[in-house]
């Protein structure tokens, strides 16, 4: 069964989605494919029909433009293909877009980088570093309700611990 | 009756469902000497087992998914066509406390004109004013009637909030038992904007505890309220207060895990109903009873009628005129988010019910001349905003994904606010409950079939909404507003079905929430609501439930006939 998931396409697609760069770590580093792998796409993942299928497809329209697969791509190709295959979802009905391929995997792709590191993502408090959320808390008092308060965070912030998200979710 | 079905002791009231209803009519019950046996279909719940982590709340939804995938309805927009699992949010919970224990507690009374909207109406702007296909009618109560028993429920949970402040609200006994929540910068930000515009605005009134009430702790603005219980019972759900109290009486029994299948009728007398079959622990069972009282979700309530066929009833209890499922609305709901640039706006603190709400715009509170559409909502701005929620919050022209994303969140994404609006939107012929043909749920049963589709009077009544929440949040400071297009249908907030009425050929029940059909049956929530008002509904259900409970207790001699 894990087999059938194509690995390397999923990391290269979530990290075209959550790129690393100058404002921080990307999925992989970020703990994102992990997560993904973990709850959805893999072996005991809730959603792995459906990546199964919509990866495939991106490996398949990667090759008609002369790419071994998608991960192989150009970033610019990467980006076009995602582009598209976003378009394809929004232009769906009410009722089903939410379902579509793309909107799966950028909401699965959200939950991995803003959640609860609890849950294996979100490593290093990247997510929530770029959204300028401290942290889940049982109090919040009313000077740290105001606009412009700003709170350290209770959790250590830091260096990234060593990734290994490529390799432990293979 | 099958041979191996067991037999419950006969009891006095049997609740099917001890969610925010069902535990006002318990505790009602039980402190006027009545013995109560309550049908819950969901476990005990507790606080202990409440976290702060959007992805178990939110995502996973551990308290609501349970309910979901045994009984989330199927929906179609259009008559003729077939229905699909309903996309809009319609998380319920099945437990003891039920979708209360994840509300976030928003306690608003209707306004008095609610409560007579149709003969309101046909007086000021005239007959022509409501669309042909409404079926649009006035409550068979008033405001007044109901107004001792809104000031109980607000008592009993606990309300804060600040009734001096809110403007178009009907008479009053009694002023809120604690003063309104904490209020947060957005609070004050979004009401010194509507100030500025003329508006009116005040704290949203909240089962939240702004203090130590009774013996329960204060609201500590965690940002984990809606979605998920409170970790310290400072939220006035049933399950830490009217249902503890219940059953220290010693008169209140809970079978958890309590599913009715149906409710039926004494073969001996017609129009009286006998108790309840239920399945419990893999055995059918029946629960006789001198009164049954259903109390659960709206969508449920027409289920378990329809589903209750006999020789009296052959189209379900109570649906002689085929008025069961029948004048079912939903609240539209538009929001708009405004974009608010270097500013910290720190929204991911507090509950939603932390919120300034204008009614400027609410009812007949505005001349609606012209305007085409009856109506309005209570504009609401709110806290509670967490992070994977917050990094969906782009403009359209900014894309979703990628380092321009990635950018954008960086510097706005503590930058975005939003304000909702809860139109009251018409019922009308054609939309309604009834039992799915095709799909059904785990246990075998059929699934509610929505049918819904909002008209002219709803599509101009938001559009007007989204202008005004547009000049509200660019009031307050915004420099780029747009529409939250996701979704705008609130499933959450579903009314009719089990319509109360004087005439039985228009409506389910009598004025004091009874069946016409079978006096000794009452039903309790949404589903009685007579219109959907645009405030959220759950202090008003409350109320009348408790006014139903209330009823029983007067009229127990003529019902229970041993």
């Amino acid at each position: 069964m894990t087999d059938d998931l194509r690995i390397g396409t999923l990391e290269a697609v979530l990290e075209r989605l959550i790129p690393d760069d100058a404002l921080g770590p990307g999925a992989r580093a970020a703990g994102v494919v992990d997560y993904v792998v973990r709850r959805y796409a893999g072996v005991d993942g809730s959603a792995r029909e459906q990546y199964a299928i919509g990866l495939a497809a991106l490996d398949a329209q990667a090759a008609d433009r002369g790419a071994e697969d998608f991960a192989g791509a150009a970033p610019e190709l990467q980006d076009e293909l995602l582009a598209a295959a976003e378009a394809a979802g929004l232009a769906r009905s009410d009722a089903s877009r939410g379902t579509a391929f793309f909107e799966t995997v950028l909401r699965h792709a959200r939950e991995g980088m803003f959640g609860d590191p609890v849950h294996g993502g979100n490593r290093g408090y990247a997510g929530w570093d770029l959204l300028g959320y401290p942290d889940a808390r049982r109090v919040w008092r009313r000077d740290e309700q105001a606009i412009g308060a700003v709170v350290v965070p209770l959790t250590p912030r830091g260096a990234l611990p060593p990734t290994t998200a490529g390799e432990s979710s293979r | 009756m099958s041979g191996e079905e067991s037999v419950d002791e006969p009891v006095d009231v049997l609740l099917i469902g001890l969610g925010a209803c069902g535990a006002v009519a318990a505790h009602v019950l039980t402190a006027a000497g009545l013995h109560v046996t309550a049908l819950e279909a969901g476990p005990r719940r507790d606080p202990g087992q409440m976290r702060s982590d959007e992805i178990h709340n939110d995502i996973d939804g551990w308290l609501s998914w349970p309910k979901a995938i045994d009984e989330v309805p199927t929906l179609r927009m259009d008559e003729c066509a077939d229905a699909s699992p309903t996309w809009w949010p319609t998380l319920m919970v099945n437990a003891v406390g039920g979708t209360a224990i994840h509300y976030p507690g928003a306690s608003f009374r209707l306004s008095p004109w609610n409560f007579r909207s149709r003969s309101a109406t046909i007086q000021r702007y005239g007959e022509t004013a409501i669309p042909e296909d409404s079926t649009l009618a006035d409550w068979p109560l008033d405001y007044d009637e109901l107004e001792p028993y809104y000031e109980r429920v607000e008592h009993a949970i606990g309300v804060s909030g600040a009734d001096e402040l809110a403007p178009f609200a009907g008479r009053r006994a009694r002023g809120y038992p604690m003063p309104p929540l904490q209020r947060s910068g957005w609070n004050e930000l979004t009401d010194a904007a509507a100030r500025r515009l003329g508006w009116q605005p005040y704290p949203t009134p909240a089962a939240l505890n702004s203090r130590e009430y009774q013996d329960r702790p204060a609201c500590t603005y965690c940002g984990h309220c809606s979605g998920n219980g409170c970790y310290r019972r400072a939220k006035g759900s049933p399950d830490v207060h009217l249902i503890p109290a219940a059953e220290a009486t010693g008169r209140l029994r809970i079978v958890t895990g309590a599913r009715a299948t149906s409710i039926e009728v004494d073969p001996a007398h017609s129009s009286r109903i006998s108790g309840v079959r239920y399945r419990h622990e893999g055995r059918e069972r029946f629960a006789p009873a001198l009164v049954v009282l259903l109390a659960a979700f709206t969508y449920e309530n027409s289920r378990l009628l329809l589903l209750s066929r006999s020789a009296r009833f052959p189209d379900g209890i109570g649906n002689h005129h085929g008025q069961v499922g029948a004048h079912f609305v939903p609240h539209v709901t538009p929001s708009m988010y405004g974009l608010f640039p270097g500013q910290r706006l720190n929204l991911h603190t507090g509950t939603w019910a932390q919120g300034t709400v204008v009614d400027d715009w609410n009812g007949d509170n505005f001349d609606h001349t012209g305007l085409g559409f009856l109506g309005g909502g209570a504009l609401i701005a709110a806290n509670e905003v967490r992070p994977i929620a917050a990094s969906g919050q782009t403009p359209p022209d900014v894309p979703r994904w990628g380092s321009s994303w990635k950018a954008w969140l960086a510097q706005h994404a503590q930058s975005v606010g939003s304000a909702v609006a809860q139109f009251e939107s018409l019922t009308y012929d054609g939309n309604r409950l009834d039992l799915d043909p095709v799909a059904r749920d785990a246990s075998g049963m059929p699934r509610v079939r929505i049918t819904y589709r909002p008209r002219e009077n709803e599509r101009r009544g938001v559009a007007f909404l989204r202008t005004k929440l547009e000049t509200w949040l660019r009031a307050a400071g915004a420099t780029e507003t747009w529409p939250n297009e996701a979704v705008h249908i609130e499933g959450r907030h579903v009314y009719g079905g089990t319509r109360m009425g004087e005439d039985p050929r228009d409506s389910v029940l009598d004025r004091f929430g009874f069946a016409h059909a079978a006096p000794n049956l009452g039903v309790l929530g949404g589903s009685t609501f007579v219109t959907s008002g645009g405030h959220n509904p759950t202090l008003t259900a409350q109320a009348l439930a408790w006014r139903t409970a209330d009823e029983l207790v007067r009229r127990w001699s003529a019902l229970a006939i041993h």
